[in-house]
């Protein structure tokens, strides 16, 4: 089954993710914060990456350029979730061939299990 | 303009001829005309001349003064005029407010100052900027004050009259700028030469159009000055904005996420997830309402709109408005209230103060350990009260210590999920303010951190 990486700092959307995830069959982990997230890229690349743009300490963008040079981590599809327009209209004005998608929050059980399908 | 000029001398010597050949009726009563003799009187010649200088020289003025583009220019056109050939210090001088006879300027600013190469001072100077402040007191609107010679002049005082003569100066003239009917500043003129009063009215024609480029210019840098005014508060609105939508989004993003998890089909939620869900749901609600309110309480801020009614109020009462909430938001933590019980009462509005005290305790509880002391103490200080909450949390880094009382703001060391949107403690800043007070950070280390506010005691 496929494993899905999830990267956010809120809790309950972190869980929100997770268990909608976990009820369709997927392995999923999920952290907090973009330096454990890129721990577990490096010892056991998942299939997709669920990440959070705005995080305490290394920003999601940080994390993709981080990632896009690692020939270990530089195939794994990425889709983006975020709560701030800008932040995302900033996304699109950048070239990051890993992001498939980009969620706007909030996003609905249904969209974000059709956006992790449509990526695998 | 140089060729300009001699082809008008040479314009001058032929009209000068023709002119001697008229009857002397016709010509002007200084033109001597001489039997037989077509040369023109060299006293009429040189007459004109010089009359023509002075109209040509007025008119170069006029025009560099109509072109000048920044105050400078201004002072260049003026020195250019052969009325200000002996000045060793021009200055033009605003006010802080146009002046009208019962409102004399308190302050003025200099907005351009030459001083002659061999002129010794500095430019920049108290002292005469005190000087010219002192004599700005003798002016009168629609009138050059002339002080022919600073020597003998009975106006000026010792300490004046020393100060104004680092510049050689003989004569001094103070004339009003008057613009539009706003009189808006000065023009100070030094001369090293005593003054001819019959130059006054030709400088005073100089300076009123001094005084119209001048204001022209004025009135620009204001409009400028208000245009980026209004773009900065546009971007700053804007930003605002763009924070106010990610904050309301986020709680938002768990309620929608788990009302469509419950609804979806393919999947049977046991009873205890189901309920897991919708407390999650519950809460985020409740936080997206604590976000609605605290945005409420902002703007009312912002807006000089918050109500605040103040009435003479003990500490203690106060408190207790805020028991019940304040134990909740402790309810991890231990919470130790020490006011003296003859504490003076305080002028303010004891529900609004405490609003301050929950937003302070709320933020002690946010970020310190379960278990540790959030502590609430007084004294009385001079005229105010002094509160301290302290906290036994990770403190405030030195950097973030400014900025903790900005809206929005959030210290990145402190981010580590989401605790708020920013607001609690601008809230209390703004609070605080009205009523009179005053709120910082008194310390904050490893050890934890203490935020101390005044209010006033009450004066019956």
């Amino acid at each position: 089954m496929s494993g899905v990486l999830i990267i956010e700092d809120d809790a309950n959307i972190r869980k929100f993710a997770a268990v909608n995830l976990q009820a369709r069959g997927y392995e999923v982990t999920a952290v907090d914060n973009a330096e454990d997230g890129l721990e577990h890229l490096r010892r056991q690349p998942p299939d997709i990456l669920l990440l959070d743009l705005k995080l305490p300490g290394m920003s999601g963008v940080d994390l993709l350029k981080l990632i896009g040079f690692q020939p270990e981590t530089e195939h794994i599809p990425v889709i983006v979730m975020s709560a701030s327009e800008n932040a995302i209209e900033d996304l699109r004005n950048e070239d990051f061939p890993q992001v498939v998608d980009m969620l706007m929050k909030p996003v609905s059980a249904s969209c974000l299990l059709e956006a992790i399908a449509d990526a695998l | 303009m140089q060729r300009n000029l001699t082809q008008a001398l040479q314009e001058i010597d032929r009209l000068a001829q023709a002119l001697s050949g008229l009857p002397s009726t016709l010509g002007r009563a200084d033109i001597q005309k001489t039997e037989g003799d077509h040369q023109p009187d060299s006293r009429t010649k040189a007459a004109l001349v010089s009359m023509l200088e002075e109209a040509w020289d007025v008119h170069e003025s006029h025009a560099a003064l109509g072109s000048a583009r920044i105050p400078d220019d201004v002072l260049q056109a003026l020195l250019r005029n052969q009325y200000f050939q002996s000045a060793s210090r021009v200055a033009v001088k605003i006010f802080d407010h146009p002046w009208e006879d019962m409102h004399p300027p308190r302050k003025m600013t200099i907005l351009a100052e030459w001083i002659r190469d061999s002129a010794p001072g500095n430019p920049v100077d108290a002292e005469l900027d005190f000087a010219d402040y002192v004599l700005s007191t003798l002016l009168l609107r629609d009138e050059v004050l002339l002080i022919e010679d600073v020597n003998q002049d009975e106006r000026l005082n010792e300490e004046v009259r020393r100060f104004i003569k680092r510049f050689e100066t003989r004569s001094l003239a103070l004339c009003p700028l008057i613009a539009s009917d706003l009189w808006f500043g000065m023009l100070v003129i030094h001369f090293s030469e005593t003054l001819d009063p019959h130059n006054l009215p030709g400088i005073q024609n100089l300076v009123s159009q001094a005084a119209a480029a001048i204001y022209t210019m004025l009135l620009l840098k204001a409009e400028t000055r208000a245009r980026k005014q209004a773009e900065e508060a546009n971007e700053l609105r804007l930003k605002l904005l763009a924070t106010i939508s990610h904050e309301l989004r986020t709680p938002l993003s768990s309620i929608k996420g788990f009302a469509t998890t419950l609804l979806a089909d393919d999947v049977e939620w046991d009873q205890e997830s189901q309920r897991d869900f919708i407390e999650t749901i519950n809460q985020e609600a409740d936080k997206l309402t604590e976000l609605v309110e605290q945005l409420l309480n902002y703007s009312r801020l912002e807006s000089g709109m918050l109500k605040v009614k103040s009435e003479k109020a003990s500490l203690d009462q106060i408190i207790n408005t805020a028991e019940a909430q304040l134990e909740i938001l402790t309810a991890d933590h231990k919470l130790k209230v020490a006011v003296p019980k003859d504490l003076p009462p305080v002028n303010a509005d004891p529900r609004r103060i405490a609003q301050v005290l929950t937003n302070l305790v709320n933020n002690a509880g946010k970020y310190a350990p379960p278990q540790t002391l959030i502590a609430i103490s007084a004294e009385a200080a001079d005229q105010h009260i002094r509160v301290d909450v302290s906290d036994q949390g990770p403190g405030i880094k030195p950097e973030d210590q400014l900025h903790i009382f900005e809206a929005f703001f959030r210290s990145e060391a402190l981010r580590t999920g989401r605790k708020g949107a920013g607001l609690g403690l601008a809230i209390c800043r703004g609070i605080i303010d009205i009523h009179g007070g005053r709120i910082w950070i008194k310390e904050s280390s490893e050890s934890g951190t203490t935020i101390s506010f005044t209010l006033p005691v009450y004066e019956e």
